[in-house]
């Protein structure tokens, strides 16, 4: 691991300085400060305990912070989630938001390859002595979902379906027999982001695209069986329609090879055009545009279809779950009670707007490993979901606790002081793959887990160590410190019974 | 010099190092070297296809040429074995002759990877030839 704190641009880089960060000053229990210097037009702030602080000075995490203060029209802070990694450009949990009106960039590194990465979560009213019985068989039926590189997804499309999708998203699989009508309206966006336009694709990633929907792909993506184990906040779990000991499903993957190529082919765009409207930043990989410019509004045209494919690809999915409950069950996906929840994505940015110094501003919100999480009475929620807030769905690392949370009114006016209605997407990396992979051998820790009645299912068993629980973060301390800082509030906390890997 | 290649450390991803003589077996190396980050063919070579890519730089040519050979894998079912690579320098081109396998002959052994990334990205000119340090997200 590099301790020296230096961020390199590369040998061939046109605009490559070495800076070095400041120790970042405490503000509070929960909130850390690096204050503006070399060039950063905002303060970074990170949330995090000191524990978790102690864990983000490990790696690059903080230069990243410091790194994306230098975009243009920044508005604000950089902001870090308290699950903050080293990535690549961006830090994983970074937040930033630019002023569209006032020369403010999008950048596709500030989205990541993964475009609308995000967690679905379905309910059911199946309790956990039932699904305990039945876990094999429920990971039998799940392990027909396609995982892992390349492969066929679900529902393959014709190049004019696909086209749909990239425009309509959520709604086109639902034409085409996927799911049902009430999903719709429980995932952001209620399934469709706006402004999305296929010819905004390239013809490469509709190649990746096309075969791949209704797939899981690789990497720490997964269908997880898990049972709410503890209700925090009884009223708002109850809006949600959980309750303890009851069987939940969760989703997590993105939009596969159609997000990453859009990504691949955007960066190098704007690589080439940032001179053009004199841009320099400190690492390649922040490569950005202002958004009022053309490369800007084809990324976020090429990006909003993408994140319209990733949409329908969970909601393809959750037909996957839902067939293979139906037949563990014997009984139909209605009757099992097998509802969405919601649907929410923490790789995107988005077009929002904020009054900041008493006037209504459109700014871009890059959200990259951190999820968006409106409070109550935010109108673009769904109506079920408008008194309570929104729910927020934190994947836990590998066998240990996933949670629900709902976002806060506590920040209200105030959202750029809390990441502009944001909080974590996860637990956040702590080791690296190679060195997780060291500590113990996959076989051995789908062990130690089937010990404790959880049930995992991968490709590569060699692989599991890397997403073992000791290479990640306390997923409780870091919702703990979302819930301090004034970003959500925790709901519920749900422990896996059974995790089919992608 | 012997050419050849190992992952480095990241905490989320996986970085690689990747060595050769010459700038044209480096590339070679590199596209290998992606190919055997997530598992390798069983099969011998037996497509082909061209790369042909015009940049700014070496360091965006090498993005590019990585990014390529990703998308012949994931895009077109094409598992990478070995290039016959030509690097021309300033302005920065390249040609390639990639041999490779169908991806039904494809064994996965590691992460699959989504994208390759300008992440500290450097390409160094060595004593016995040019290394290069990449990073890609996995």
């Amino acid at each position: 691991m590099s301790g020296d704190h230096t961020e390199r641009g590369g040998s061939g880089g046109r605009s490559a300085p070495v800076r070095r960060t400041l120790e970042p000053k405490q503000l509070s229990d929960v909130l850390w400060e690096i204050p503006a210097v070399d060039g950063m037009l905002v303060p970074g702030r990170i949330f995090a305990s000191k524990a978790l602080m102690s864990k983000a000075r490990e790696d690059r995490a903080l230069d990243q912070v410091a790194n994306v203060a230098h975009l243009p029209g920044i508005v604000g802070y950089s902001f870090a989630m308290p699950d903050i990694h080293w990535g690549y450009g961006f830090p994983i949990g970074g937040v930033c938001a630019t002023d569209v009106d006032d020369g403010g960039v999008v950048s596709p590194g500030g989205v990541g390859f993964d475009i609308s990465c995000g967690v679905r979560l379905l309910r059911t009213d199946v309790d956990v002595a039932t699904a305990r019985e039945r876990n094999t068989d429920i990971v039998r039926e799940l392990e027909r979902i396609p995982r892992g590189t390349g492969g066929k997804g679900l529902m393959p499309l014709s190049a004019e379906e696909l086209d749909r999708v990239l425009r309509d998203g959520v709604r086109v699989a639902l034409e085409k027999g996927a799911g049902w009508e009430e999903d719709v309206e429980v995932c952001e966006d209620h399934g469709r982001l706006n402004g999305a336009d296929p010819d905004a694709v390239s013809p490469k990633a509709k190649e990746r695209g096309a075969p791949q929907l209704g797939s899981m792909g690789g990497g720490n993506h997964f269908v997880e069986v898990q049972y709410v184990d503890e209700v925090v906040d009884a009223s708002t779990a109850a809006a949600f329609g959980l309750s303890e000991g009851q069987i939940v499903a969760m989703i997590h993957t993105g939009s596969r090879g159609i997000g990453h190529q859009v990504c691949t082919d955007e960066v190098r765009n704007m690589d080439r055009a940032m001179s053009k409207y004199g841009i320099s930043v400190p690492d390649r990989q922040l490569a950005c545009v202002p958004v009022r410019s053309p490369e800007g509004e084809r990324y976020l045209a090429g990006m909003a279809a993408a994140a319209n494919y990733g949409r329908a690809n969970r909601h393809v999915l959750t037909e996957g779950v839902r067939r293979a409950f139906e037949r563990v069950f014997g009984s139909t996906a209605r009757d099992l009670g097998m509802h969405v929840v919601y649907d929410v994505s923490h790789n995107l940015a988005k077009l929002e707007s904020y009054e900041v110094h008493g006037r209504m501003k459109t700014l871009c919100v890059h959200r990259k490993g951190a999820t968006r999480a409106f409070g109550p009475g935010n109108r673009e929620l769904p109506e079920q979901y408008r008194d309570t807030g929104q729910p927020v769905l934190i994947p836990g690392s590998m066998g240990t606790a996933s949670w629900v949370l709902v976002g806060t009114a506590e920040g209200r006016g105030l959202a750029q002081e809390v990441g502009w209605w944001s909080t974590c997407h996860g637990a956040g990396r702590v080791m690296s793959r190679k060195a997780a992979t060291k500590e113990m051998h996959g076989r051995e820790l789908k062990q130690q887990l089937e010990d404790r009645g959880i049930l995992v299912s991968s490709q590569q068993v060699r692989l599991l160590a890397e997403e073992a629980p000791y290479a990640y973060k306390d997923v409780s301390e870091v919702v703990r410190v979302c819930e301090e800082a004034g970003l959500s509030r925790r709901v519920a906390r749900l422990r896996p019974l059974a995790v089919v890997k992608g | 010099m012997a050419r050849g290649h190992e992952l480095i450390e990241h905490t989320a991803d996986v970085g690689m190092r990747v060595w050769a003589p010459t700038l044209d077996e480096l590339f070679d190396e590199a596209a290998v070297a992606l190919i055997d980050v997530m598992g390798r063919a069983s099969e011998p070579p037996e497509r082909q296809e061209r790369v042909v890519l015009d940049t700014p730089d070496l360091v965006a040519l090498f993005v590019d040429w990585l990014s390529e050979v990703l998308f012949l894998f994931d895009g077109r079912g094409f598992v990478t074995c070995s290039a016959d690579v030509r690097v021309e320098l300033q302005p920065w081109t390249l040609e390639a002759t990639l041999h490779g396998a169908d991806a039904t002959t494809f064994r996965q052994h590691g992460p699959a990877v989504k994208a390759v990334t300008y992440h500290g990205l450097e390409i160094a000119e060595t004593d016995s030839g040019y290394e290069a340090r990449v990073y890609l997200d996995v």
